[in-house]
């Protein structure tokens, strides 16, 4: 029987007849979220390209490079972990970029330098405006254009929400504001928490 | 039989959901699921990790999934109770907010190759007409990959070959559970689940490249 919990020789060579290394194991289960997932999949399987950064999602390497170096970098020296530390710093602003960048490439962004400011400081909202995308597809077509901008609350001038506008074409405003009612109820309410109401979309 | 399953390299249960805010998950819970093993836990933008070194099991959460890794190999699915894992990080999620919208297992299995190579087996098995199609790419096949996808009521899988060398290849095999109203079955249940589907997915992959 095996012991369900552990695995002593694990750091080893414990892969004798297929000549694998733990850290190929970890990048190997950290890359499959590196894939652009579907947005039900389960499935979980890395691609080749990590180190050319030219599969998947280039920043998720990125990151998945530094998360398998700092796990077996626990048994080093302080100074090193000191170091790894340092990088995750400029790491983040890599990440940020790419993740701006990914963005760009399906919404427009307005006043381009104070909507990057805000995802940056609001960085939960990535995750959410990736995954709307898709879903909002379904809702206004394939071809629904959708601006992003940092809008003053009406209520506070101090405090920024940013908006996504939707362009519904040559939907009636009715049908268009049903749809958005709709995409609201079946996906965007289910993510407030990820925004902390400081993200919201609208109809242009 | 020309192609063996010798290994099984890692196996994982993921879940996946409508939403998931990573800063609604109690790292101190994370922390607990696995019992006696303290894991490192490490905050990345937009995904949380705990690992275990030095034991094969991995958590990731994010892109709105959890997913319960172990990676170590042996000759078969072994006796790592992801199940129950599985389950505890599903607790982890507030269950009032946020809901399941799948639910599925990975396998990576290693095969070795006997009396053909792997590419051989791969190119009888999928390709009618390998000189046709070397006529059409005007050059000669050195690799290919082919992926399955298929379903069986609500249950789909997904599975993909992956030569290493002649002797070797890598399948990767996927069970994802997906429709309306799904919830994450309890313990038991979902451990039958998962050996079934396990068993399931080696005989059709060690028919595909044998029969």
């Amino acid at each position: 029987m095996l012991d369900t919990t552990t695995f002593p020789n694990f750091l080893g060579a414990f892969s004798p007849k297929w000549d694998k290394k733990a850290m190929q194991y970890f990048v190997d289960m950290l890359g499959a979220s590196a894939w652009d997932e579907a947005y039900g999949q389960t499935f979980s399987h890395r691609w080749k390209g990590e180190d050319t950064l030219t599969w998947g999602n280039a920043d998720e390497w990125i990151l998945i490079k530094w998360i398998t170096q700092h796990i077996f970098a626990q048994e080093q020296a302080q100074e090193k972990l000191n170091a790894f530390a340092q990088k995750e710093v400029n790491l983040r602003a890599v990440v940020y970029e790419a993740r701006i960048a990914k963005l760009e490439s399906i919404y427009t962004f307005r006043n381009s330098d104070e909507v990057k400011i805000f995802l940056i400081n609001n960085n939960r909202i990535f995750s959410v405006l990736w995954g709307a995308r898709p879903v909002l597809e379904e809702f206004f077509g394939n071809d629904v254009s959708i601006a992003l901008e940092v809008v003053n609350d009406s209520e506070s001038a101090n405090v920024k929400q940013l908006f996504g506008y939707i362009n519904a074409g040559t939907l009636s405003s009715d049908e268009a504001f049903e749809r958005l009612s709709a995409f609201d109820e079946v996906w965007f309410l289910k993510q407030f928490d990820s925004t902390g109401g400081s993200f919201n979309f609208n109809l242009e | 039989m020309a192609a063996i399953i010798e290994a099984v390299f890692g196996r994982n249960v993921t879940l996946v959901y409508d939403a998931l805010d990573l800063q609604t998950i109690d790292r101190n819970k994370l922390r607990g699921v696995i019992p006696e093993i303290t894991p490192t836990v490490m905050d990345m933008p937009e995904m949380v990790v705990a690992v275990y070194p030095p034991s094969p099991w991995l958590i990731q959460i994010g892109d709105r999934r959890i997913r319960i890794n172990v990676a170590a190999e042996i000759e078969n699915i072994g006796d790592f109770p992801l199940w129950e894992y599985a389950i505890k990080c599903n607790e982890l999620v507030p269950a009032d907010k946020v809901s399941i919208i799948a639910y599925g297992y990975n396998f990576d299995f290693g095969v070795r190759f006997q009396d053909s190579t792997s590419l051989n087996t791969l190119i009888s098995k999928f390709v009618l007409n390998r000189p046709a199609l070397e006529d059409t790419l005007q050059g000669t096949l050195v690799s290919y990959l082919p992926r399955l996808v298929f379903k069986t009521g609500d249950l789909q899988y997904d599975i993909v070959f992956e030569p290493m060398n002649d002797a070797q290849m890598k399948v990767h095999g996927n069970a994802h559970f997906q429709y309306a109203g799904i919830q994450l079955p309890p313990i038991e249940g979902l451990k039958s689940s998962y050996i079934a589907q396990y068993e399931h997915l080696r005989t059709v992959i060690e028919k595909l490249l044998n029969d």
